[in-house]
């Protein structure tokens, strides 16, 4: 059994790598400005990604780069010079869908760690085998793999695996979907999905009308939440637990990942104990981030009806994120915030932080810079001075549980 | 202009005299339990015979043997892998690197052909693929025709495969999509895994794009059917050595018309005239050209 696993976040700027790796993370992929998925959602340039870089190393933690488009001809232009630019700032990985891509990161770059991507679709140890074999130092593993079968694999396998817990399912085998090429005319596989799956379709049988018109077939997928499965995970040997989303705020970051870290360090502190009050708090934590409906991906199974989306669900919202703490005044207990959300005086609130449980207070005082009480605080990035419940820390979070309208 | 490979996907074993009478040079049959999304699937005993059946008419063979496989199958396809072997196609289309391993283990690396739909879209890719000793690579449907010549130009054509004709796969997923669906409706269908008139439509358009649910999971298909016809003669003076031809959502007929109508084109006939021709007898199948003119490459911002 691996006596470590990491714990992957996606980072889609700067200030949410930061806050992925405050929050607990111990690698964080991005993506820069081309030869990535996501690319258009990216604002990483490479000094953006060398601070990231620095950033990451005073907490132990690494930072990945997703060069996992599916190349056409004329995609390779300034690819080497890209990838000795990253080795040269001290990125530990790419993440890579292109065996040319691979073998060029080995050559050129040969300090960087080549992570083969869900791109590739690998089901199996025979698969990860071949890719080991093309220079690949980890694979991740397609999402249509059962915790049974990623088990198996992690048994046949010399070299990391990798796997999702949570976030985004492609309902189509990652990379062999080219839906939004057809549909809207961007490369799903060259960072421009659409994600035309979640669209609504009519079904037909020949002449004979299926679908009912007031639930339209659709492709989407259920978001997976995978925190029942992190304790089989960590025994069945997995490198890492990865989460997706690098469109996602700083907020859900900062939840998503406090979540499973506390998960995964209480698993591997207490490996003898019942892992399910441990990861029933994880859920129940998960639950407060921005998450759309959720399930278990294909860990129990192939999905069935449940697992999908028929109608425009909205993302569930429990809490409203309010509030980043950026100072705290020990002497009088004040913390001085920076306002997101619209909150008033009297209402209760809930800080949390790296290192600060869940800690829920009422507002009492409230004022301004300039010292003027401030009954509610309802302009972004207004700063405020406020009662804590707590010692807080410059990079704590402020919520309140949704208020049912 | 070198020899060319003209590769049918057969439905019926009757067909076969036409088919080679039609010119094409190859035959490529699905398997039960080793194929997916392929125009028919055949028991192992059947698709034995009929390749015997194929060899002993004078056309070469290829067996289809395409699914993604998950770890517990990795011993059943190897053992299929080898059954199938000893049938002695000239070719085996695979997917999953898993196919590759085993066929290295078992001598049979030249023989098989890389089929994975989206994966080579570039000549260095495919360059890599060759240079590993597979036989043959099959080129991405979302490629122009611009791209699918500079490939020609920069590899080996003669281990290049193009599909030219019938639909192409858009998505594939191993979800069962539809059956996940109707039982959310509350409708059932029969023979849903024979089915080849389901389609969808999207909400705000007009496109009929068929798709398939098949035991191993779902495909969906684009709303034409590729016509290569405009292309034909600079696709076949590009080097490119394997042309494909699939019958999914159409019939043997079908393919062998589409056969006469690219050998008609390439003797000097009109392509628009031959063209009109084929949509005449086949008015159903909304021929179209694919990706070959159009390129698939807006952001995001371009698009709105």
């Amino acid at each position: 059994m691996r006596k470590t696993i990491e714990l992957l976040a996606p980072a889609g700027d700067l200030a949410r790598l930061k806050t992925a790796v405050r929050y607990g993370a111990d690698a964080v992929y991005l993506g820069g400005k081309r030869f990535s998925l996501r690319s258009r959602a990216s604002n990483f340039e490479i000094e953006d990604i060398a601070e990231g870089v620095r950033f990451a190393r005073e907490y132990g933690a690494h930072v990945h780069v997703t060069v996992n488009i599916i190349p056409h001809e004329d995609d390779f232009d300034g690819l080497d010079d890209y990838l000795r630019q990253l080795e040269r700032i001290g990125v530990h990985a790419v993440i890579v869908a292109s065996p040319t891509i691979v073998r060029h990161a080995k050559t050129v770059a040969p300090k960087l760690e080549v992570h083969l991507s869900t791109q590739m679709s690998s089901t199996n140890s025979q698969a990860v085998r071949f890719y080991q074999q093309l220079g690949a130092d980890r694979v991740v593993l397609a999402r249509e793999c059962t915790m049974d079968q990623i088990r198996q694999i992690c048994d046949h396998s010399e070299v990391p695996i990798e796997t999702f817990i949570h976030g985004g399912m492609c309902v189509n085998y990652s990379g062999r979907c080219t839906l939004s090429n057809a549909m809207t005319l961007r490369d799903a596989n060259r960072g421009g999905c659409a994600q035309s799956c979640r669209w609504r379709y009519h079904l037909y049988n020949g002449a004979q009308k299926l679908s009912d018109d007031s639930l339209l077939f659709s492709m989407g997928s259920k978001d997976l939440m995978a925190a029942a499965y992190v304790n089989d995970m960590i025994r069945a040997g997995v490198a890492s637990l990865k989460i997706e989303g690098r469109m996602k705020s700083a907020y859900y970051i900062a939840v998503v990942v406090r979540a499973y870290r506390k998960l995964i360090d209480w698993l591997l502190e207490h490996p003898e104990e019942d892992p399910q009050p441990a990861v029933l708090a994880a859920q129940r934590e998960l639950m407060r981030a921005e998450n759309r409906p959720a399930c278990l991906g294909f860990l129990a199974g192939i999905p069935g009806p449940q697992d999908h989306l028929y109608d425009n669900a909205p993302s569930r919202v429990t809490h409203d994120f309010l509030a980043q703490v950026l100072d705290y005044n020990p002497d009088d207990k004040q913390a001085l915030i920076e306002v997101r959300n619209h909150f008033e005086i009297g209402e209760t609130l809930e800080a949390f932080g790296p290192h600060l449980e869940n800690t829920p207070f009422v507002l009492e005082t409230m004022r301004d810079e300039e010292g003027a009480v401030v009954e509610i605080a309802n302009k972004p990035l207004q700063r405020c001075w406020i009662n804590t419940p707590a010692v807080l820390h410059p990079y704590d979070l402020i919520r309140r549980k949704e208020r049912k309208l | 202009m070198k020899q060319i490979n003209w590769i049918a996907a057969l439905q019926q074993a009757a067909s076969l005299e036409e088919m080679k009478n039609s010119g094409m040079t190859t035959i490529r049959i699905g398997v039960e339990g080793c194929s997916v999304r392929t125009a028919r699937c055949f028991s192992p005993a059947e698709a034995e015979a009929l390749v015997r059946r194929v060899h002993a008419s004078g056309l070469r063979c290829e067996i289809v043997f395409n699914r993604l496989w998950m770890e517990e199958e990795l011993a059943e396809m190897e053992m299929k892998l080898k059954q199938i072997q000893a049938w002695q196609p000239e070719g085996i289309v695979y997917m999953d690197p898993a196919v590759f391993m085993s066929a290295e283990r078992l001598g049979l690396k030249d023989r098989l052909i890389y089929a994975p739909d989206t994966l080579m879209t570039n000549s260095r890719d495919i360059q890599e693929m060759l240079k590993l000793g597979v036989g043959r690579v099959v080129l991405a449907a979302e490629i122009t025709l611009e791209e699918i010549l500079s490939i020609a130009r920069k590899t080996d054509g003669a281990r290049l495969e193009l599909q030219i004709h019938g639909r192409q796969v858009m998505a594939y997923s191993r979800r069962k999509l539809v059956s996940n669906y109707l039982q959310v409706i509350g409708k059932t269908i029969d023979d849903l895994y024979d089915r080849r008139e389901l389609y969808l439509i999207e909400a705000t358009r007009t496109g009929k794009m068929p798709i398939l649910e098949e035991a191993e999971g779902t495909a969906v298909y684009m709303e034409s059917t590729l016509c290569s016809l405009d292309q034909i003669s600079q696709l076949a003076a590009s080097g490119i050595g394997h042309f494909t031809f699939d019958s999914l959502f159409s019939c043997d007929a079908e393919l062998i018309d589409a056969r006469k109508a690219c050998g008609a084109v390439l003797e000097g006939a009109d392509p628009a005239v031959v063209k009109e021709q084929l949509k005449q007898r086949w008015p159903d199948l909304n021929y179209g050209s694919g990706y070959y003119q159009q390129k698939t490459n807006l952001t995001k911002e371009d698009a709105a």
